[in-house]
């Protein structure tokens, strides 16, 4: 029988730690949140557990996720015990690459968000922070490329609490931007996590 | 820049040199990448600078005698 989890009024990650346990056991679930964002959260998760995942919202911000296993392929649930559990993250902690010389360090940089891609497979989402966050912005020489990497499906999310400090919260022009608990979210259910 | 259609890049003899050229053509009209030396083109460690064909004599001119190219190679 299908179990129902009410997750309203619980901010991330509770709802997607909540999703996990349930699909321990359960072959489908329905889970009930009160907010975009832990919508998105538990959808990606299931996701990246190779689930079926519907969502339904009712009224201005209820949404019914409903997730199931596909048997045919690979339980969700085995998918969270293996090695390859979660989505591929890559951080980007800095808008210089290394520690050193800075202008080595943005040239590096611009390497790496250029290989990335042409990367066969592409990291699931980027998280940007501290001065990661000005690799975003219209000023950036390679917010095109991150951009072209959202259009992939790379979901790209960009500090907000840096983008407030550095006060460049107007020019970023690639990603969403999120706040510590999506980031927390995102890292804490994450299966690999490449950090620059 | 479109990514369709036919780049050159232009290899340079250090990062150095790739930097200064980066500079110079920065600011002007032409439209450039720096991106790592592709691996088809060579196995070495390295950065060049991606443009359309149809930008190069604009780009030796910017880069004559200031900037040492080692090669231009054609890129698809």
């Amino acid at each position: 029988m299908e179990k129902i989890i009410d997750a309203k009024g619980l901010s991330c990650p509770k709802p997607v730690m909540l999703a996990k346990k349930a699909l321990d056991t359960q072959d489908e679930i329905t889970i009930v949140v009160d907010n975009q964002t832990a919508a998105e959260n538990v959808k990606m998760f299931a996701k990246s557990k190779g689930c079926e995942v519907d969502i339904i919202k009712e009224g201005e911000s209820i949404y019914y996720i409903h997730i199931k296993n596909n048997r045919t392929k690979i339980k969700c649930t085995d998918m969270i015990d293996s090695n390859e559990k979660g989505p591929t993250v890559f951080v980007i902690s800095s808008n210089i690459m290394g520690n050193g010389d800075e202008k080595l360090g943005q040239l590096l940089v611009k390497g790496f968000i250029h290989a990335t891609t042409e990367l066969d497979r592409l990291p699931d989402i980027m998280i940007f922070y501290n001065t990661g966050v000005k690799l975003l912005t219209i000023e950036s020489d390679i917010a095109e490329d991150i951009i072209a990497l959202g259009k992939k499906g790379v979901k790209v999310l960009a500090c907000g609490t840096c983008a407030n400090y550095f006060e460049i919260g107007e020019k970023i022009t690639a990603g969403t931007i999120g706040n510590m608990y999506d980031i927390v979210s995102i890292l804490a259910t994450s299966g690999r996590i490449v950090t620059i | 820049m479109n990514d369709d259609g036919e780049y050159i890049v232009a290899l340079f003899k250090s990062v150095s040199e790739v930097m200064k050229a980066e500079s110079l053509l920065k600011g002007t009209e032409v439209s450039f990448k720096l991106i790592p030396i592709p691996k088809k083109i060579s196995p070495d460690c390295g950065v060049c600078i991606r443009f359309m064909n149809k930008d190069r004599m604009m780009i030796e001119q910017i880069l004559n005698e200031k900037v040492c190219v080692v090669e231009f190679v054609i890129y698809k």
